[in-house]
């Protein structure tokens, strides 16, 4: 099979992406590409990694290695640099991919994929790490981002590009004949002058991006075609807000992970997807409920996977997401993962990290962390926090603040601090949460 | 605590502050004609998230909870949290 990568052609001048300060085109970008399979070639490589916020470097990344077999990791470009030590190693990674790109001495075995390797993201442990092909993913979103109403997308970029949401949005862009605009910052303002100066016409957000939209946009500045929305629960009433502000626009929700990749996009204006979807074979990835959570039966399962695979496979290749399911009327809602992880704004948060850092703390007894309702992130972090006798709540409350703030992501950091006499376990001595 | 204009205007100035200087963004000249959201201030949707809730400890009030609410600066923000009840 030839390998084809992105699929992108020497000669096309269209641009692939547009910040306000540069221009890449399509054509740039497969010469980028060519140079690095030579790079590749050169030294035999059969892993790479990528760890930039760059689109460039993780576009040619995934063109070279898919094309020349090589196996690509794509690491967050705020992974702490002792963890990106430590995964170089793991790895045996040849090469690093970036503003230079470095030949690392490492002997991994050839690529038995190749595969593309994703890692969650957002919080300070251990993150997971997934296999794709990239013929897997870009089969999943070619049949939307071919549509004619598609071709041309002009994509604002509001994920981080190494994300399962990012990257989405940067191959869909590669598929559609498109381009990614990216703001010059990650700001409100900047995202939406930004919009409306290249005339964007596709947004994917979470909703916490678009209920912060809502706050600035007037109706007519941002003519919007496609608005797609993911990372969170959906409620109908942020459908219905988004279909008042942007009368003409398509609006489909989507449900993906890191592991199983888009799973669902739903475009009916309706919150939640139809039950007619369960078991329903004709359905590209296969869902059941089962005991109130959803399960996906993958298209691809990965094969030949680094022992740190944590995907949580039933033996007859059920994927079980964790997520919780609620069945109404004709429509099936995910209200929740059930892993007790905090979603701050699409990022999800694992609060026993943040516990443990707390309770480390001096002059503190214990901590309990909780995800605390906010209407624009959907949830925010909180801590109950058993204070040692004699301790001035005010000055500790400072304190506790500062030193998670030098500690933790900025989704992390616990934003509401509660000072309690004592915390309640449950029957089994466990806090409850 | 007596909810005058002024002082809700100075608590949103000094936690909009100190979302700023936590993110090393120097936080100078901030009045209540300040466009928070559209003009050069730079926060995004977690930094309002942040503000939403000091301000929400503080007063007791979210005039974000039900449904979608539009201003521009600081000294309409400042109004809405007057407003609502």
């Amino acid at each position: 099979m030839t390998r084809m990568g992105l699929e992108i052609a020497a000669d096309d001048e269209l641009p692939i992406v547009k910040s306000d300060s540069s221009v890449l085109t399509r054509s740039q970008l497969r010469r980028f590409s060519d140079e690095l399979l030579l790079k590749f070639s050169q030294r035999s490589t059969h892993r790479a990694l990528v760890c930039s916020e760059l689109p460039v470097h993780i576009l040619r990344a995934l063109d070279a290695c898919n094309r020349g077999k090589v196996d690509l990791y794509i690491a967050h470009p705020d992974t702490d640099s002792a963890r990106l030590v430590e995964i170089l190693a793991e790895f045996a990674i040849q090469m690093r991919i970036g503003a230079t790109d470095e030949y690392l001495e490492a002997h991994p075995a050839p690529s038995g994929g190749p595969h593309v390797f994703l890692m969650s993201s957002g919080t300070t442990g251990r993150p997971k790490i997934c296999a794709q092909r990239l013929e897997a993913i870009i089969d999943r979103l070619r049949p939307a981002a071919t549509l004619p109403e598609n071709r041309g997308a002009r994509w604002l970029a509001t994920y981080q590009h190494t994300t399962t949401a990012g990257l989405q949005v940067l191959l869909s862009a590669c598929l559609s004949g498109g381009t990614v605009i990216e703001a010059p910052a990650r700001s409100i303002a900047a995202m939406y002058g930004a919009a409306r100066e290249a005339r964007v016409t596709h947004v994917s957000a979470t909703p916490t991006f678009w209920r912060s939209l809502l706050t600035v946009h007037r109706l007519g500045h941002l003519p919007l075609r496609h608005i797609v929305i993911g990372g969170e629960v959906i409620d109908q009433s942020l459908i219905d807000a988004l279909a008042e502000a942007f009368p003409e626009a398509k609006i489909t929700h989507t449900y993906a992970s890191t592991e199983a990749g888009l799973v669902y996009s739903v475009s009916d204006k309706r919150a939640g997807f139809p039950t007619a979807w369960l078991d329903d074979p004709r359905h590209p990835n296969r869902m059941r409920v089962r005991d109130g959570y959803l399960e996906v039966k993958l298209a691809h399962l990965p094969s030949d996977l680094p022992a740190r695979q944590t995907m949580s496979l039933a033996h007859d290749e059920w994927f079980k997401t964790r997520d919780r399911c609620e069945i109404r009327g004709d429509r099936v809602f995910v209200i929740g993962r059930d892993d007790g992880a905090i979603n701050v704004g699409g990022i999800k948060v694992q609060p026993e990290l943040i516990e443990a850092f707390v309770r480390s703390l001096p002059n503190v007894i214990d901590a309990r962390c909780y995800a605390v309702p906010n209407s624009i992130a959907g949830f925010l972090v909180g801590i109950d926090v058993h204070l040692a006798s004699g301790q001035e709540p005010e000055a500790a409350r400072t304190a506790i603040s500062a030193t998670c703030q030098r500690e933790f992501s900025r989704f992390e950091v616990p934003r509401v601090i509660n000072f309690v006499e004592g915390l309640t376990l449950s029957r089994s001595g466990k806090n409850t949460r | 605590m007596a909810q005058t204009e002024q002082t809700m205007l100075e608590e949103i100035l000094r936690i909009v502050t100190g979302i700023l200087d936590q993110k090393g963004i120097s936080a100078h000249s901030l009045s209540q004609d300040s466009e928070l959201l559209g003009g050069s201030v730079g926060i995004d949707s977690l930094d309002l998230a942040v503000l939403v809730t000091e301000l929400e400890q503080i007063t007791g009030r979210d005039p974000f909870a039900h449904g979608f609410v539009c201003f521009r600066t600081a000294g309409d923000l400042a109004k809405l949290y007057l407003r609502t009840s």
